[in-house]
């Protein structure tokens, strides 16, 4: 095998060749343009003007003032909304979260699974999304009235007295969770064509050494589906 | 020479940055636009030249014909100012066009709590040297009016038309539990309302004798405050652990949310019906009694509800008997903002709008609301109704009077409404009552110190 040395770049050569890349350089900048003025406008921007703010007093009125480190004087100090808001937070962040996941996932296996009907099932799966939000969650306060609900009237023929769901504020969280878990169609359909996307030879070679579902699924289609895992994470 | 490509990017770099920059300068800039009147000496007077004036108000389908049907007369009696009426206008919507630079003429707001915002900041003008030039005798207005209208010594508004609250009862029920007179103190009220009270046979509330949750319908403490004698503030701290009378109010409500149980009466409260709407539960006979605005009846009537109701003075501290009679009054501002293009002719207006007694009257008469010159409180189209003519003797009661105006606006009543919910469904457990207390006070005070802190005195 024998190399070929390079001619060395005459001056010509080499603004020729920056030339080039700057052209590139350009093309590319012009086509992100578009989201390089929306990020700056919609999101740079504002980011930046709340941090100013955030050391001012702004009453939308008068212009902003000045306050040094007043307001998060006051936000650690002073509100006692604070913390309970952000343990809220977290509760969600650490159980609806997870819990989103999951049951998209589950639902997308089963879905994936189904010998017939696949698309009649990823359809009713998939019907709660396009639901818009506001209809939804009223849908979801008049099922869940403590008083006039639905779901109460049915727990009192059985002899439960139905929790006061919403208007509790220990059951609250777990209805909103409730509520979030009704509409996660589009992460599983992700899912499902990220399953389905699995090559089918892993998962024969895996049942040649003797792999059953369970370990199928963790050794095989986990590691191969944990990108759209991640995402769905991010989205949720 | 430089390379091409790099300098290019920092050109692109730059050009964003100019963007950044201007939109950073208008959005900083757009609530500096200078005031057109009340700074240096008397203002100018309306010269007579045909003006066109925009009035922004928050009326909508008949409120908002009958406020039109009033500009009309007034164009009749000033035919060189055209008036644009704009209804359905919410504070939110005020404040954004005094921050573009573009505001209306004239303006009302509903919440008068906001005016300790509009005045403290500029966003209306002060009104005073008008006042002290047309020589108008503010002395036509009951203290609360006069009270509600100004802040900090500045008189940044002018009133039309007040909201007053009393008590309504359902005679049916009151005669079927055989309670002959409304009641005058909160004890009194507490026994008609165990009285008035029927449960389902599973146990469940069918007829409240009277609802004391806070944040149920027109509830908010800020109603009662007045029939407790309960004050906001004291020596310019938040006095809501300092005044016993807040506590009383308060241990008076759970006692009554305790005879019902408290998870029981959220139950109730769950089906209750849209408060501005035929199902509200005073007019389909859910509950029995209840505190209302003088609108109330007006509603009633529209709402072609057949209900045989009553009006009294709300009861009051069974220790303050005297307070009774007295209540909480509220009312509309109106307010001529910085920068608006015709200062002068929209003082006339609103000057017309508070004053000019028919046109305060006809006014009253077709919201029904109470009117906020002493003198159209006799008006015979007014006082024929008898349960209306109870709103218009309370709010001429020396013992009626308002909320403080705060550089926080609403704030530290959303603090302790926060707080009593907590103390209604269970949370804080009686000892914590005072405690708790004693936490909003200290965010209320925090939040003004907050508000006013870097201010230049």
């Amino acid at each position: 095998m024998t190399t070929t040395a390079l001619p060395p770049l005459t001056p010509a050569r080499r603004r020729a060749r920056r030339k080039a890349a700057w052209r590139g350089r350009r093309t590319v900048l012009l086509f992100m343009s578009p989201w390089i003025v929306g990020f700056t406008v919609f999101f740079g921007y504002p980011l930046l003007d709340n941090l100013y703010l955030s050391f001012t007093h702004y009453d939308l009125l008068s212009s902003p003032r000045w306050i040094g480190l007043a307001n998060y004087r006051y936000l650690f100090g002073g509100d006692q909304q604070v913390w309970p808001a952000v343990s809220n937070t977290l509760w969600f962040l650490g159980i609806a979260v997870p819990l989103q996941v999951l049951f998209a996932f589950g639902i997308a296996v089963m879905v994936s699974r189904a010998k017939a009907g696949v698309g009649i099932f990823r359809t009713i799966f998939y019907l709660p999304t396009l639901a818009p939000t506001v209809a939804a969650t009223l849908g979801f306060v008049f099922l869940f009235n403590p008083g006039t609900g639905p779901v109460n009237t049915l727990l009192s023929k059985v002899g439960i007295t139905g929790p006061l769901w919403f208007q509790s504020p220990h059951w609250a969280k777990p209805s909103l969770t409730l509520l979030s878990l009704w509409g996660i169609g589009n992460a599983m359909v992700i899912f499902l064509a990220a399953i389905l996307d699995v090559p089918q030879h892993l998962h024969e070679a895996a049942q040649l050494d003797g792999a059953g579902a369970l370990r199928r699924l963790w050794y095989v289609t986990l590691p191969t589906i944990s990108p759209v895992i991640l995402f769905a994470i991010v989205i949720a | 020479m430089q390379s091409g490509g790099s300098s290019g990017i920092r050109r692109c770099a730059a050009t964003l940055a100019g963007v950044v920059c201007v939109l950073a300068i208008g959005a900083c800039g757009g609530g500096s636009a200078s005031s057109s009147a009340g700074s240096s000496g008397a203002p100018a007077q309306y010269d007579g030249k045909p003006v066109t004036i925009t009035f922004w108000n928050p009326f909508s389908m008949r409120q908002l014909d009958v406020m039109n049907s009033v500009i009309a007369d007034f164009h009749k009696l000033y035919p060189t100012i055209t008036v644009i009426s704009r209804g359905g206008v919410t504070d939110p919507n005020i404040v954004a066009a005094i921050r573009g630079g573009s505001p209306p003429d004239l303006t009302m707001s509903q919440a008068a709590e906001n005016l300790g915002q509009y005045c403290g900041t500029g966003g209306w003008i002060n009104l005073g040297p008008y006042i002290q030039r047309d020589r108008v005798n503010l002395g036509v207005l009951p203290t609360a009016v006069r009270n509600y209208t100004q802040s900090g010594g500045d008189h940044c508004a002018l009133p039309d038309l007040a909201d007053t609250y009393g008590l309504y009862y359902n005679k049916a029920l009151f005669a079927k539990a055989g309670i002959t007179s409304p009641p005058k103190t909160f004890t009194e009220l507490t026994q008609d309302a165990e009285k008035l009270t029927q449960f389902n046979p599973d146990g469940s509330i069918k007829v409240a004798g009277f609802v004391p949750t806070s944040s149920f319908y027109e509830n908010a403490a800020v109603h009662y405050a007045p029939l407790w004698n309960a004050q906001w503030d004291q020596n310019g701290k938040s006095s809501l652990a300092t005044d016993p009378h807040w506590a009383a109010y308060m241990r008076w409500e759970k006692q009554l949310i305790d005879f019902y149980g408290a998870s029981k009466l959220t139950r109730f409260l769950s089906g209750a019906g849209n408060e501005f709407s035929p199902s509200n539960d005073f007019e389909t006979g859910k509950i029995a009694m209840e505190i209302d605005g003088e609108w109330r009846g007006q509603f009633i009537k529209s709402d072609g509800v057949k209900i045989p109701y009553g009006t009294a003075p709300a009861p009051v501290d069974p220790a303050q008997p005297d307070l009774y009679g007295g209540g909480y009054t509220t009312g509309n501002t109106i307010g001529i903002p910085k920068g608006a293009a015709h200062p002068a002719a929209a003082w006339l207006l609103a000057k017309y709008l508070a004053f000019n007694v028919p046109a305060v009257e006809k006014f009253a008469v077709g919201l029904g609301n109470v009117p906020t010159i002493t003198s159209a409180l006799a008006d015979p189209a007014l006082t024929s109704n008898p349960q209306f003519d109870t709103f218009l003797k309370i709010f001429a009661n020396s013992h009626t009077t308002t909320d403080p105006n705060t550089p926080i606006g609403l704030a530290n009543q959303q603090m302790l409404q926060s707080f009593q919910s907590k103390w209604e469904d269970g949370s804080i457990l009686g000892s914590g009552l005072l405690s708790g207390l004693k936490g909003v006070d200290s965010q209320i005070d925090a939040q003004v110190a907050n508000s006013t802190a870097g201010k230049v005195p």
